[in-house]
């Protein structure tokens, strides 16, 4: 077989890339509009998901610096 | 909610053909429709949840089926290399019922195949490829000049 010039190919290509198209299945009704249901509640979990990470953060920082006082104000009562 | 599934139908009666025929050219006919649905289920979400309108332009909605197609295109593409060959191809098929056509078709990557299909279907200058994939045109000349090179051999 002899070598394609580059006006062949390009027609050959054309050719190829329609074919390839014309194997794409054939479009129904609009996908998959359950999703967005899910997707609209993602947000929501991750924003629940944010303040219980946030509400630990804050008790453990709380519960330190509470016990560090409580610590201090002992020291100085048995100082006293 | 309403008035955003208006604009997806419309959407979808408006590209949902060239849609699947493009993902088609990407990944090939039996991962085209996932990669569709995908899409539209990420088109749902910008406008719907962040009101991004964007992904009713034309060019932003193919390279979101792009980005799809190349986000699974690793995962699956031994598979898909399978599939071209054995997918039910329509009676007119000429150069795609050569299995050697369709191995090499495969082994393009999803890049050469997009700067393909706006070539050889959309008819588009390097130029204006570039601009619809966001990429250089030394990069579309190059995608191009390698699928060519790589198709040559089997279509001579």
């Amino acid at each position: 077989m002899s070598d394609l010039d580059s006006k062949d190919l390009d027609s050959k290509l054309r050719q190829l890339v329609h074919e390839m198209t014309d194997t794409a299945p054939p479009a129904g009704p609009v996908p998959m509009v359950a999703p967005v249901v899910e997707l609209r509640q993602a947000p929501r979990a991750r924003m629940v998901v944010r303040v219980a990470a946030a509400a630990v953060v804050v008790l453990l920082v709380g519960g330190v610096a509470v016990g560090g006082l409580g610590r201090r104000i002992g020291h100085n009562r048995r100082r006293w | 909610m309403s008035g955003v599934a208006g604009s997806v139908e419309e959407l979808w009666n408006k590209w949902g053909d060239d849609l699947l025929g493009y993902a088609t050219v990407l990944v090939g006919p039996d991962n085209a429709e996932d990669i569709v649905d995908d899409t539209v289920v990420k088109v749902l979400t910008m406008t719907d949840t962040a009101g991004d309108q964007r992904a009713f332009e034309k060019p932003y909605l193919f390279r979101m089926v792009l980005n799809q197609a190349r986000m699974t295109h690793r995962s699956r593409s031994r598979r898909e290399r399978r599939e071209w060959s054995v997918s039910e191809l329509p009676a007119h098929v000429e150069l795609l019922a050569d299995p050697t056509v369709r191995q090499a078709v495969g082994r393009l990557s999803v890049m050469q195949r997009a700067v393909l299909y706006l070539t050889y279907w959309e008819d588009l200058g390097p130029a204006t490829v570039a601009a619809r994939l966001d990429i250089s045109e030394g990069s579309v000349k190059k995608h191009l000049a390698r699928a060519r090179g790589h198709l040559r051999k089997v279509l001579s």
